[in-house]
C-alpha cells in the first residue's frame, strides 16, 4: 500500500482516518498490523478488499499494488471475481456476526467453493456432480485440518450451534479454500477465550508454513503479534509509526509510542505504566506527527511537520524526528515473549 | 460542532422533516389565529339555508355546505377541533402509558405483569374498534371521543417505555449503577428516562396524526363531537348524501384531514430518522441497483 | 423442545387476554345508555310489554349474573342471539365473515404485491431519487383517510368515469354459494359475469384500504433490507467476492423476510376490523359494516360477539406470527 489516505465525511466534520499509510507484505509473510482501537487497521484491511464503507468514507490518495495491480483501480468485476474471496481472503473479527444464522454453514461454505473456488479449477469441463463431488472433498480435507471433528455431520449446522473457538476455525478453512496468496486477518482472536486463541494461533502458524500464504494480521495485542507476526507495523491515529522485525521491534523498539506500548505490558514487577493524554481528535488533526500531544520528546516542530519515515536498523523503520536509540531495551524477566519457534 | 446543532442542521436539511415541521406549524398557526382567518366565523354555529349547497365561489371559496355554512371557515376551525382532541389525547397518554411502562419495565413483579396483560387486553383488537364501542357507550361529545382515544391508545406508550426499559435495564452499565448504590428511581431518571425519550417524541408526533384520523373515523361514523361541531369527519359524513353533484362538501374536509396528518408524520419520519440511530439511513458501498 | 415451551407459555397467557377482553367489552357495551329494547318495543309499548321483552333477553337480572350467564353460554360457543335479526350471532357472523375476508385478502395481496418489491428497490438504491420519492409516497399512503378515498374514487372512478360500480359485492347474478367468497364461487362454478362483476365490485375499496397497507408493508421491508444490508455478514459476503446477485436474491432477501412476513401477518390482523369504515362507504356487507350498524342500534349481543370474535382473530394471528418467527429464525428462541 503506498501512500493511502481515506477520510470520513461525516456530519461533524471531516475525519482524516488514514495519513499516508505505507505497508508492505511480502510472499510467505507474517505481517502484524498493531494499534489501538480507532486507529484505522479494520479501515485498512477493508481498503484492501473494497468494503470501506463508502458514503461517509472516500479514498483519496494511494495505491494499493497487488502482484504488480493496483486494486484501487482495477475494474470491479475483476476486482471482485478475482481479487475478493480468491487470491485475498479474509477472516472476519467476530465469527458469530459473519456468518449468516439463517443458512447452514454448509451452504455458505458451499457458497464460496462453487463461487471462488470451482471457477478456475483444472477440471473445468467435469459436470456440475463431479465438482461439486470434487469441492465437498475439498472441504472437508481443510475442516479435517482445523481440526473440527467429524465435518460430515457438521455441514448441516447452523451458525448457532458451534462454539466460538469452531465457527473460528470454520472461518479460517473458509479462508483458505481458494488457495489465495494473502489473508487478512482482522483480529481473528479477540473474541475468543484465551486457551482458544492458543489454539487457533498456532493452527495458524502450521498454515503459513504449509501453504506458503502471506497473512496481515491485525491486532492490538503484542502478545498475540510476538507468537504469529515475522514482522509488525505500528499504527496511531492513522500513521504508520514504526515497521520492524518482530525481534528488533522487542529489542529495540525506536518509536516514544511504541515504546511505551511495551512499557504499558504487564509485568511481574507489578508496575503499570500508562500512556497520558488522549488521542487527538482525527477531525482536525496535526498535520505532523499524529504521536505529538502526547509524547514526551516532542517539540513544536513535531506537530507542524510530519517526519519522514526513515530505516534506522536494518529492516527497521520509524517515523519520527526523536526515535529512541540507545541501549537496547532490556526486557524484565518474564515479559511474555514466547517468540515465535 | 454541538449535538444540538447537528441535529437542527440536518432537521433543516431533511426536505421532508422540514415540510412536515411546517406543515404542523401552520396547522397550529390556523388553529391559534381561527376566528381572524376564517371569512365567516360565525358559519361554526350559525345556519344560512338560503345559501345552501353553493359551489365554490370567490365569497365562499371552498363551496357551502347543506345548511349553507362556509366550508373554509369550518375546516379552519376544524383545525382547532381535531388538534384540540389529538394533543389531549396524546397527552394523556404520555401521563398515563409512561409511569406505567418504566414501572412494569423497571420491576419485575406480579404487579408489572398485570399492567403488561392489560394493555395486551386493549391491543388484542384493532383500536378503532374499542374506540368505537367506547365512544358509542359513552355518548357524542368531545371529552368523551378524546377519553375513548385516550383508552384504547395508550398501552403503545407503556409497551415502548417498557420495552426501552427493560432493554436499559438489562445493560450491564445500569448492574454497575445499581451496584454502586444508586437508588431505583435516580437510576430510572438519569439513565432509562433519556433512552426512553427519542421513541416516544418519535411516537407521540406519529400519534396526533393517528389520533386526528381516527377521531374523524369516529366523527363520520356518527359517535364522535355532536353537531354543530366542525370536526372533518362529521363534516364528510354529512356530505355523503349529497354526493356526486356537491363534491365539494366531502372533499375538501377530507384534504384537511389528510394533509395535517400528513405534516405529522413527515415531521415524525424525519425525527426517527433523526433520533433513532439504529434506523439511520446508511449502509455499505456497492450493494446498489444495477450493479 | 424450546419451541415447545415457548408456545406453551404464549397459549398459557392467551385465554387471560381473551377472557379480559370480553370482561372490557361486556362492561363497555351495557353502559350503553341506548336502551335496545325500547327500540325494538316501539314507542307506544306499555311498560307491562317492555318489562316482558326484558325478562324474556334476561336483561332484568342484575349485571353481574348476565356477565356469568353470558360466559357459561360462550363457553358452549353459543354467542347469543341478536335483537335485530333475532338471529344466533354466529350465523349472522358467519354469513358477513367471507365478505369482509376476501375484500381483506384482496387488499393484503396488492399491498403486498405492490409494497414488497418497491420496498426492496427502494433499500438496495438508497438515497436515490427513487428511495425519496417512495419515502414521500408511503408517508402520504399512511396519513391517507381510509374513507374519504373511497368517497374519492367513489367520485372520479365511480361517476365521472363510470369505469367502476360504487356500491355492493356484485350486481346481479350471484353464483352458487359455495365457499361465500364470491370470487372462488365464481371461478368453481364456471361463472365468468359473476367473476367479472365481483372482481370489479373489489377494486375500489381494496383499493381504499390498500393504500395505507401498501405503505406499511413498503417501510418495513425497506427497513428490513437496510438492516440486512448493514450486517456483519453481509459484508463478509461482499469481502469474499460472492456475486452480487447471488448475495442479493439469495440472502439478502430471505434475512429480510421474516420482519416483512411478520407486517404481513399483522395488517391482515388489523384490517378485519379498521376496514369497517371503508365497508361502510361502500356498503359491503361485511363485518365491520355489521358491527358500525351494531354499534349504533345497541344490539349488544352482537357487539360482543363481533369484537371478541375480531379480537379472537387477531391474538390467534399474533400467535401464528411469533410461533412461525421462532421456526423461521432459530436464533429468537435464545433472544
Amino acid at each position: 500500500m503506498k501512500d493511502l489516505v481515506i477520510h470520513f465525511y461525516t456530519d461533524y466534520g471531516v475525519v482524516e482516518a488514514i495519513d499516508q499509510l505505507n505497508l508492505v507484505v511480502n510472499r510467505g509473510e507474517v505481517v502484524g498490523l498493531i494499534g489501538e482501537s480507532g486507529c484505522g487497521k479494520t479501515t485498512t484491511a477493508r481498503a484492501i478488499l473494497g468494503v470501506v464503507p463508502s458514503p461517509p468514507g472516500k479514498i483519496l490518495e494511494g495505491e494499493i499494488l497487488f502482484q504488480g495491480q493496483d486494486l484501487l483501480k482495477m475494474e470491479r468485476r475483476k476486482f471482485n471475481s478475482l481479487i475478493r474471496g480468491k487470491a485475498i481472503t479474509l477472516i472476519p473479527q467476530d465469527p458469530f456476526n459473519s456468518f449468516n444464522p439463517l443458512f447452514t454453514v454448509g451452504t455458505q461454505i458451499m457458497d464460496i467453493v462453487k463461487w471462488k473456488v470451482l471457477s478456475s479449477h483444472p477440471d473445468q469441463g467435469n459436470r456440475s456432480e463431479n465438482r461439486k463431488a470434487i469441492g465437498s472433498e475439498n472441504v472437508m480435507k481443510k475442516l479435517k485440518q482445523m481440526q473440527i471433528p467429524f465435518p460430515e455431520r457438521q455441514l448441516g449446522k447452523y451458525p448457532h450451534e458451534f462454539s466460538g473457538g469452531q465457527r473460528q476455525r470454520i472461518m479460517i478453512a473458509m479462508a483458505l479454500l481458494s488457495n489465495p496468496s494473502l489473508i487478512i486477518a482482522d483480529e481473528p482472536t479477540t473474541a475468543l477465550d484465551v486457551t482458544i486463541e492458543a489454539q487457533i494461533l498456532q493452527l495458524l502458524r502450521q498454515l503459513v508454513k504449509a501453504f506458503e500464504v502471506s497473512i496481515l494480521y491485525i491486532t492490538h495485542d503484542l502478545g498475540v503479534a510476538s507468537q504469529i507476526c515475522d514482522r509488525v507495523v505500528i499504527m496511531y491515529a492513522g500513521q504508520v509509526m514504526e515497521i520492524a522485525p518482530i525481534a528488533s521491534f522487542f529489542a529495540k523498539p525506536l518509536h516514544p509510542y511504541t515504546k511505551k506500548l511495551l512499557d504499558s505490558l504487564p509485568n511481574p514487577k507489578g508496575t503499570i505504566t500508562d500512556i497520558p493524554g488522549e488521542v487527538p481528535s482525527l477531525i482536525k488533526p496535526p498535520p505532523g506527527c499524529r504521536f505529538c500531544t502526547r509524547c514526551e520528546f516532542a517539540e513544536p516542530k513535531c506537530w507542524q511537520e510530519r517526519p519522514v519515515i526513515e530505516e534506522i536498523f536494518p529492516d527497521h523503520w520509524v517515523r519520527c524526528f526523536h526515535p529512541i536509540i540507545g541501549s537496547p531495551v532490556l526486557l524484565a524477566e518474564g515479559n511474555l515473549i514466547n517468540g515465535r519457534n | 460542532m454541538k449535538d444540538y446543532q447537528v441535529f437542527l442542521q440536518k432537521l433543516v436539511q431533511d426536505r421532508v422533516a422540514f415540510g412536515g415541521f411546517l406543515i404542523v406549524f401552520i396547522v397550529i398557526l390556523v388553529g391559534f389565529f381561527a376566528p381572524y382567518l376564517a371569512p365567516y366565523p360565525g358559519d361554526v354555529k350559525a345556519i344560512h339555508l338560503s345559501e345552501r349547497l353553493q359551489r365554490p365561489t370567490l365569497k365562499h371559496l371552498l363551496g357551502t355546505d347543506d345548511f349553507g355554512r362556509d366550508i373554509l371557515s369550518r375546516v379552519i376551525f376544524g383545525t382547532r377541533v381535531s388538534f384540540t382532541i389529538a394533543l389531549i389525547a396524546v397527552g394523556a397518554c404520555l401521563i398515563i402509558g409512561i409511569p406505567i411502562g418504566l414501572y412494569a419495565g423497571f420491576y419485575e413483579n406480579w404487579l408489572s405483569s398485570v399492567f403488561m396483560r392489560i394493555g395486551d387486553i386493549f391491543l388484542s383488537v384493532p383500536q378503532i374498534v374499542l374506540a368505537l364501542a367506547f365512544a358509542s357507550a359513552l355518548g357524542r361529545s368531545m371529552p368523551n371521543i378524546i377519553l375513548a382515544l385516550s383508552v384504547t391508545y395508550w398501552p403503545w406508550f407503556s409497551g415502548i417505555v417498557f420495552a426501552e426499559t427493560r432493554k436499559v435495564k438489562k445493560s450491564v452499565f445500569i448492574e454497575a449503577t445499581v451496584a454502586l448504590g444508586a437508588s431505583s428511581s435516580r437510576t430510572i431518571f438519569r439513565h432509562v428516562l433519556p433512552n426512553v425519550l427519542s421513541p416516544i417524541i418519535i411516537r407521540s408526533t406519529v400519534g396526533m396524526g393517528y389520533t386526528i384520523l381516527t377521531a374523524a373515523a369516529l366523527g363520520f361514523i356518527g359517535v364522535g363531537a355532536p353537531p354543530p361541531t366542525p370536526e372533518w369527519g362529521i363534516a364528510i359524513a354529512d356530505a355523503r348524501q349529497y354526493l356526486p353533484e356537491a363534491w365539494w362538501c366531502a372533499t375538501f374536509p377530507g384534504l384537511a384531514i389528510f394533509l395535517t396528518v400528513m405534516g405529522f408524520n413527515m415531521l415524525g419520519d424525519g425525527l426517527r430518522d433523526l433520533l433513532d440511530p439504529r434506523l439511520k439511513r446508511g449502509g455499505r458501498e456497492e450493494i446498489k441497483v444495477g450493479e | 423442545m424450546r419451541v415447545f415451551s415457548f408456545i406453551l407459555g404464549r397459549l398459557a397467557v392467551t385465554p387471560i387476554i381473551i377472557l379480559g377482553l370480553i370482561t372490557l367489552v361486556f362492561f363497555i357495551v351495557r353502559v350503553i345508555p341506548a336502551d335496545p329494547v325500547s327500540f325494538i318495543a316501539g314507542e307506544r309499548a306499555t311498560k307491562e310489554q317492555i318489562a316482558e321483552l326484558k325478562q324474556k333477553w334476561g336483561l332484568d337480572k342484575p349485571l353481574y349474573t348476565q356477565y356469568f350467564i353470558y360466559l357459561r353460554q360462550l363457553a358452549k360457543g353459543d354467542f347469543g342471539t341478536s335483537f335485530y335479526t333475532h338471529q344466533p350471532v354466529i350465523e349472522d357472523l358467519m354469513r358477513r365473515l367471507p365478505a369482509t375476508l376476501e375484500l381483506t385478502i384482496v387488499a393484503v395481496i396488492l399491498s403486498v404485491a405492490l409494497g414488497v418489491p418497491v420496498g426492496i428497490i427502494s433499500a438496495l438504491g438508497r438515497n436515490s431519487w427513487f428511495d425519496h420519492l417512495l419515502r414521500v409516497v408511503t408517508i402520504g399512503g399512511l396519513s391517507i383517510v381510509g374513507f374519504w378515498l373511497g368517497i374519492m374514487l367513489q367520485l372520479v372512478i365511480g361517476y365521472q368515469l363510470n369505469l367502476l360500480p360504487l356500491t355492493g359485492r356484485i350486481d346481479l347474478y350471484a353464483p352458487q354459494d359455495i365457499t361465500g367468497f364470491l370470487i372462488l364461487d365464481s371461478i368453481l362454478t364456471w361463472n365468468g359475469k359473476a367473476l367479472l362483476s365481483s372482481l370489479k365490485h373489489l377494486i375500489l375499496p381494496a383499493t381504499a384500504i390498500a393504500f395505507a397497507s401498501f405503505a406499511v408493508i413498503a417501510r418495513f421491508t425497506r427497513a428490513g433490507v437496510l438492516n440486512v444490508l448493514r450486517s456483519d455478514y453481509v459484508l463478509y459476503e461482499q469481502a469474499m467476492g460472492l456475486p452480487y446477485f447471488l448475495i442479493i436474491l439469495k440472502y439478502v432477501l430471505r434475512n429480510s423476510i421474516t420482519s416483512t412476513v411478520t407486517q404481513i401477518g399483522l395488517v391482515f390482523a388489523s384490517l378485519l376490523g379498521g376496514a369497517a369504515v371503508i365497508e361502510m362507504v361502500f356498503e359491503w356487507p361485511g363485518l365491520g359494516n355489521f358491527l358500525v350498524q351494531s354499534i349504533l342500534l345497541a344490539d349488544y349481543k352482537v357487539i360482543l360477539g363481533v369484537t371478541v370474535w375480531i379480537g379472537l382473530v387477531y391474538i390467534v394471528m399474533n400467535l401464528i406470527i411469533d410461533i412461525a418467527q421462532t421456526i423461521v429464525d432459530p436464533r429468537r428462541i435464545e433472544q
